[in-house]
C-alpha cells in the first residue's frame, strides 16, 4: 500500500511516502524548488516520493491532505481574509482536491485529517511509544491551535482544543513581527534573542494572553490585529510595551531582548501548565510534541526537565512539513487498520540523496581532483580552524542539518561564531550555533541525562572544556547527540575530531546561507561553498577545496545541471521571463 | 510581427517545448530581438492547453487569453500543412492590436488547461517522467513518458515533445510512423480554430 502525505497552501509544503506503513522518503517543496517555505502544492516532493517508492501518479493507493480545506475556510471567512491577488480561488474549500487533482495526477482517494490530529499523528506514529499524551501547538491550522490528545495503539483521540483567535503561535508570531522580524521564519531569531534580555516586561505580556485554567488559554484581543486586520498587532499592544515596533535592520538593544525573553518565559510558563493539564488527562509516561510552536526547544527542554513526563518525542518535521508524515500515518491507519511501522525515528535523513558515484563521476567531468577524504582528513582541517560544508547521503526532513547537510567547524574556538554569523551565514550576530557530540560522550559535556538526535531541546553546557562557539549567552546549547548505529559517518568524523583534538563536540550548522533552504543536490552545496567562502566541502566523502572552486563553479555546476533553468535568450534588456 | 508592432505594445514571446541543451544553439543562431523561452517542464503547454506546435495564443494586457492557441506557421509553406493561412492569421493579430477585433469576454481565465482525468494523468506522468529523467532514471522516465502518451494520445507535446528524451528523432522516421498511425485512425494532426 502506497499512501504519500501532503500538506501545503499555507507555508512548508511537503509530501512524504509510506509503502506498506513504512517511511519511504520526505521532503519540503522549497528543497526543491529553492524557495524558502514555498507553500504551493508540493509537486516535486510528490515526484520525489513516487520515485523512492518506485511507483508512477496511478500507483498510489491513496492521497492524505494534511487539513480540512472547508474547516480553513471556515475559520478564515471568519477572520475576514480575501484571496490574495491573483489567486481567486484561494478560499475555495474545493481547491486542494482540485490541485492534487490536476497537478499531481491522483485519481484515486484523497483523505483528509484535521491539520493538529496530522501533528499528532506525525509525532506519535514515529515515536515508537505503544501510547502517548500528545500535545499539539502552533498558530493556526483550520480552527484549532492548541490540541491535546490520547494516544494508545493506532488510535488518537482528541480530547480537548483551543480555538482561534487564542493560540500560543500568533502570540509568539505578533512578538516576532513587533521586534522586526518576518512572522513563520523569524520566531528562531526571537528566541536566539531572548537570552540576552531579563524578562522584565513579562507582566505585561501576560496582559496579552492568560491562562483560564484546564486546558484553556485567552488572548486579549484587544492587542492583536491578525482578525480582520492588516498586522499581527495593535495600537494598544505597542502601547503596552512601550516603544514603536522595531524597524527591520535597526539595532537590536537590551530592550528588544528584554521583549522576547519575556515572550519566551510566559510561553514556557505556559506550555509548563499545559503538559501538566495533559499529564492529569492521560494516563502515560510518554509525552509526544509537535506543532510550530514545538520547534522552540528551549520550552522543550524545559518540558522535558520539570515536566511530569519520563520520555518526551519531536519529530524532526515539527512544523507544517511534518503534516505530510501525519496525515500519511492516519490514512495508512483509516485503510489498514493498523498502525504504521512503530519505530521510533533515529534520524531525520528521509530527503533525496545522491550517488557517491554520481558525485565523483561530476567531479571528475569537470576537471577536478576527486580524491576520497576519510573522516581523518576532514577532522584534519577542522583541528586546523577550517569551515567545512559537509554533504552526505539523504538530506533531512524538517528545519535541521544534522550531519547529512552541513556546515562544521571547531567550537572551541571563539571567533568562530562571529566568522560564521558574519562571513558564512550573513545573519544577525546573536544568532547561537549547536553543537554535535558522539552520544557516548554526551553527559562529560551536557547537562542532559538523555539522547537529544533531532537538536530539538536545549540543556546547559557543562564541559571542562571551553566551547564558546557553541555555547548560548545563558550558558545553553541544543544539542545534537549522534547515535554511531544510526549516524554512521558522522560519528566516525566525530570520533575522529576527539582524537585529535580530546574534543567529542563539533559546531553544526545547517549548509545554507541566511534566506535561503538548506542545500539539497552537489549543485546546491556548490553554490553555498562559494557564497559563503566554506574553506572546503566534502561531497559525499569527495573533497572540493574552497581555491579549486571559483574559476571552475559554472562548468561544475554545469555538470550536475545539464538543463539550466534559465531562459537562454533574451530579447530586450530588462524583460527576463522564465518558465523553467 | 515583435519589430513591426512593438510600438503598438505587442510583444511576442516564443516558447520552446524542449530541452534547453537541445534549443538554445537554434535560439542563438536566430538571434531574436524577442524574448524567447524553454519550457522544458511543459509549463505553458498545461496553462495554455496545447497539445501540438507549431501554436500561439494570444494574451491581452489583463493575462486575460484574447485567442485561444491555435495552429500557426510563420511561412505559408508551412501553413499548407496545416491548412491555415499565414497572412490571413497575420492580419488578423494586426487588427487585434490596432483593437481592432473584440477583447475577450470578461472572466476569460488565462488557462485554458485541459481539466480531463486522462489530460490530468498523462500530464502527471509527463512530469514524472522529466524528473526521472533529470535524475538519471532513463528506463523509468521512458516507461512515464510512454503512459503519458497512451492517456493523451491526441496531445503531441508529450508524444513528440519526448522523442528527444527517448533518444528518438522528432523529425525522423519515428515521427513520421506516429503520425501516419494517428492519420490513419481518422484524427486530424493539427485542428485549427474554426471561426
Amino acid at each position: 500500500m502506497v499512501i504519500v502525505g501532503v500538506s501545503a497552501f499555507f507555508h512548508e509544503a511537503a509530501a512524504a511516502v509510506l509503502v506498506d506503513g513504512a517511511l519511504v522518503a520526505a521532503s519540503a517543496e522549497e528543497r526543491f524548488s529553492r524557495i524558502k517555505h514555498d507553500p504551493r502544492l508540493p509537486v516535486q516532493a510528490y515526484r520525489f516520493c513516487l520515485e523512492a517508492a518506485g511507483v508512477g501518479p496511478d500507483g498510489v493507493d491513496a492521497v492524505a491532505f494534511y487539513e480540512s480545506p472547508a474547516k480553513k475556510v471556515d475559520r478564515q471567512r471568519w477572520a475576514g481574509s480575501s484571496p490574495p491577488p491573483g489567486q481567486p480561488d484561494a478560499l475555495d474549500p474545493g481547491r486542494p482536491e482540485r490541485m492534487i487533482r490536476e497537478h499531481l495526477g491522483h485519481a484515486g482517494p484523497i483523505l483528509t485529517f484535521d491539520h493538529h490530529l496530522s501533528h499528532a499523528a506525525s509525532a506519535y506514529h514515529f515515536s515508537g511509544f505503544d501510547d502517548a499524551a500528545v500535545l499539539t501547538v502552533d498558530g493556526v491550522g483550520e480552527w484549532a491551535t492548541t490540541g491535546y490528545h490520547r494516544a494508545v495503539g493506532e488510535h488518537i483521540e482528541t480530547i480537548d482544543e483551543v480555538q482561534f483567535p487564542h493560540s500560543l503561535g500568533l502570540l509568539y508570531a505578533a512578538v516576532t513581527s513587533y521586534l522586526g522580524f518576518r512572522v513563520n521564519d523569524g520566531e528562531y531569531k526571537v528566541m536566539g534573542l531572548a537570552p540576552y534580555g531579563e524578562p522584565v516586561l513579562a507582566d505585561r505580556v501576560r496582559r496579552l494572553v492568560r491562562s483560564t485554567g484546564g486546558a484553556g488559554f485567552e488572548l486579549d484581543m484587544r492587542y492583536f490585529d491578525f482578525v480582520g486586520g492588516e498586522q499581527m498587532y495593535s495600537a494598544a499592544f505597542v502601547d503596552l510595551l512601550g516603544r514603536p515596533p522595531r524597524r527591520p535592520g535597526e539595532a537590536v538593544d537590551g530592550f528588544w531582548a528584554d521583549v522576547a525573553a519575556s515572550t519566551q518565559l510566559v510561553l514556557e510558563e505556559l506550555l509548563l501548565e499545559k503538559v501538566a493539564h495533559l499529564a492529569g488527562l492521560v494516563d502515560s509516561p510518554n509525552l509526544c510534541l509537535a506543532g510550530g510552536v514545538a520547534l522552540n526547544c528551549v520550552a522543550n527542554g524545559r518540558i522535558r526537565r520539570e515536566g511530569p513526563f519520563a520520555d518526551v518525542f519531536v519529530p524532526p518535521p515539527a512544523g507544517d512539513d511534518g503534516g505530510s508524515l501525519g496525515a500519511a500515518a492516519l490514512a495508512h491507519v483509516a485503510l489498514t487498520g493498523e498502525r504504521p511501522e512503530r519505530r521510533r525515528l533515529a534520524g531525520a535523513a528521509f530527503g533525496p540523496g545522491y550517488g557517491s558515484g554520481e558525485v565523483t563521476a561530476a567531479l571528475r567531468s569537470a576537471g577536478l581532483p576527486a580524491e576520497p577524504a576519510g573522516p581523518d582528513t576532514v577532522a584534519d582541517r577542522l583541528a586546523a580552524g577550517q569551515v567545512v560544508g559537509w554533504f552526505d547521503g539523504a538530506m533531512e526532513i524538517g528545519p535541521r542539518a544534522l550531519g547529512h547537510r552541513s556546515i562544521l567547524a571547531d567550537p572551541r574556538d571563539a571567533a568562530m561564531r562571529e566568522r560564521l554569523n558574519a562571513q558564512v551565514k550573513r545573519r544577525e550576530a546573536f544568532r547561537p550555533f549547536a553543537p554535535s557530540v558522539v552520544a557516548g560522550a554526551a553527559s562529560a559535556h551536557l547537562d542532559l541525562a538523555w539522547p537529544s538526535p533531532f537538536m530539538l531541546e536545549t540543556c546547559q553546557v557543562v564541559s571542562p572544556l571551553p566551547l564558546p562557539a557553541v555555547t548560548h549567552v545563558d550558558g545553553s546549547c541544543r544539542p545534537q547527540t549522534v547515535d554511531p548505529d544510526a549516524e554512521p559517518r558522522f560519528a566516525a568524523l566525530l570520533a575522529a575530531f576527539a582524537a585529535r583534538t580530546g574534543c567529542p563536540v563539533l559546531l553544526n550548522t545547517s549548509l545554507n546561507v541566511a534566506g535561503e533552504p538548506i542545500a539539497c543536490s552537489p549543485a546546491d552545496a556548490l553554490r553555498t561553498m562559494a557564497v559563503a567562502g566554506l574553506d572546503a566541502l566534502v561531497l559525499e566523502g569527495v573533497l572540493v577545496e574552497a581555491g579549486a572552486l571559483p574559476a571552475r563553479l559554472p562548468e561544475l555546476l554545469a555538470a550536475w545541471e545539464p538543463a539550466p533553468r534559465r531562459a537562454v535568450a533574451e530579447g530586450r534588456p530588462g524583460h527576463l521571463y522564465s518558465f523553467v | 510581427m515583435h519589430e513591426e508592432l512593438a510600438t503598438q505594445g505587442l510583444t511576442v514571446i516564443t516558447v520552446a517545448l524542449d530541452r534547453a541543451a537541445d534549443a538554445e544553439r537554434w535560439i542563438a543562431k536566430a538571434e531574436p530581438t524577442h524574448p524567447s523561452l524553454v519550457d522544458e517542464a511543459h509549463l505553458v503547454a498545461e496553462r495554455y492547453g496545447m497539445v501540438n506546435v507549431p501554436t500561439v495564443v494570444w494574451i491581452d494586457e489583463e493575462g486575460r487569453i484574447a485567442r485561444p492557441n491555435d495552429v500557426a506557421f510563420t511561412t505559408d509553406q508551412g501553413g499548407k500543412f496545416a491548412g491555415v493561412s499565414t497572412a490571413e492569421q497575420m492580419a488578423r493579430l494586426r487588427r487585434w492590436v490596432a483593437g481592432e477585433e473584440p477583447a475577450p469576454e470578461e472572466g476569460t481565465a488565462a488557462s485554458a488547461a485541459d481539466r480531463s482525468p486522462e489530460a490530468q494523468a498523462a500530464r502527471a506522468h509527463f512530469g514524472l517522467g522529466w524528473w526521472l529523467h533529470e535524475r538519471g532514471s532513463v528506463e523509468a522516465a521512458n516507461r512515464q513518458f510512454a503512459r503519458a502518451g497512451e492517456l493523451a494520445p491526441g496531445d503531441f507535446t508529450i508524444r513528440r515533445g519526448t522523442m528527444r528524451l527517448r533518444d528518438a528523432d522528432p523529425f525522423g522516421p519515428d515521427f513520421m510512423e506516429m503520425v501516419a498511425g494517428w492519420l490513419g485512425a481518422g484524427n486530424s494532426y493539427y485542428l485549427p480554430l474554426r471561426d
